[in-house]
């Protein structure tokens, strides 16, 4: 996917566990490892609003858009 | 995932069992019999209406290709119309195991809506092979008039419908399942 979530840099910055992440923003273990690695498919706003609460950050911390090459 | 349980779901599984394990002896003992017949030179034909309607005297294939003909269509009929079964045995057993919506749902419904197709137009061959042979005196008060759209093809349409609507309320899942 070209975007890539930079979660675990943002946690890193601030010195952050995912288990304390998941305790503030009310979301499963599961799914916020998911999120980190990339597994999911959409995140919602409400979600969003929450973890950038959390960490004091901006969505665009979180997020990169990487133009995918093409591979022919 | 959406999941449902219920005991009704695992009687209906019994059934559904017990059903498939007589259907089978049933088929066995057809095939048997319509051997011995053919061996025997008696040409009988077993022919069942619909709505419990049966033919109260034998009627007869004119010649051994013509019962064996219609012999294998009414057999492979009756083993379609056992996997159709077994089908829904499967999609029961899914649901008795409180997993609604599992990936192989929608090509269940699918198969069985094709197996219902064919055996829709299958009843209508061997109404036809039968009507071809000598049927006496049935043949003043019925005949045989092909449909080019039988009441079991609207049931096999219904249920390849119902596939896609399946296929696509997996992928909503799947997405939703997805989304944190």
């Amino acid at each position: 996917m070209a975007i890539i979530i930079r979660l675990d840099r943002v946690l890193a910055d601030r010195k952050m566990s995912l288990t304390s992440l998941s305790e503030q923003v009310g979301i499963t273990m599961a799914n916020l490892s998911n999120l980190k690695t990339g597994k999911v498919s959409a995140i919602r706003l409400g979600t969003m609003e929450a973890i950038c609460k959390a960490l004091s950050c901006q969505p665009g911390d979180l997020f990169e858009y990487r133009e995918e090459e093409f591979q022919g | 995932m959406l999941t449902l349980s219920s005991k009704g779901f695992r009687s209906l599984l019994w059934v559904l069992t017990l059903s498939l394990i007589i259907g089978a002896i049933a088929v066995i003992a057809l095939v048997v019999s319509l051997v011995v017949l053919a061996f025997k030179g008696n040409y009988l034909l077993p022919l069942v209406l619909s709505d419990s309607l049966e033919v109260s005297y034998a009627i007869r294939a004119g010649s051994l290709g013509a019962y064996l003909v219609y012999a294998l269509c009414l057999v492979a009929t009756i083993a379609l119309g056992l996997y159709v079964l077994f089908l829904l045995r499967s999609m029961v057993f899914s649901l008795a195991r409180a997993k609604a919506f599992t990936e192989v749902l929608p090509l269940q419904v699918k198969k069985m809506g094709f197996a219902v197709f064919i055996i829709a137009y299958a009843r209508q061959l061997l109404l036809g092979l039968v009507f071809l042979q000598d049927v006496g005196a049935l043949s003043r008060v019925m005949s045989f008039r092909f449909q080019v759209f039988p009441p079991m093809a609207v049931y096999a349409l219904v249920l390849l419908v119902l596939s896609r609507i399946f296929t696509y309320s997996l992928e909503l899942q799947s997405e939703y399942e997805q989304t944190v």
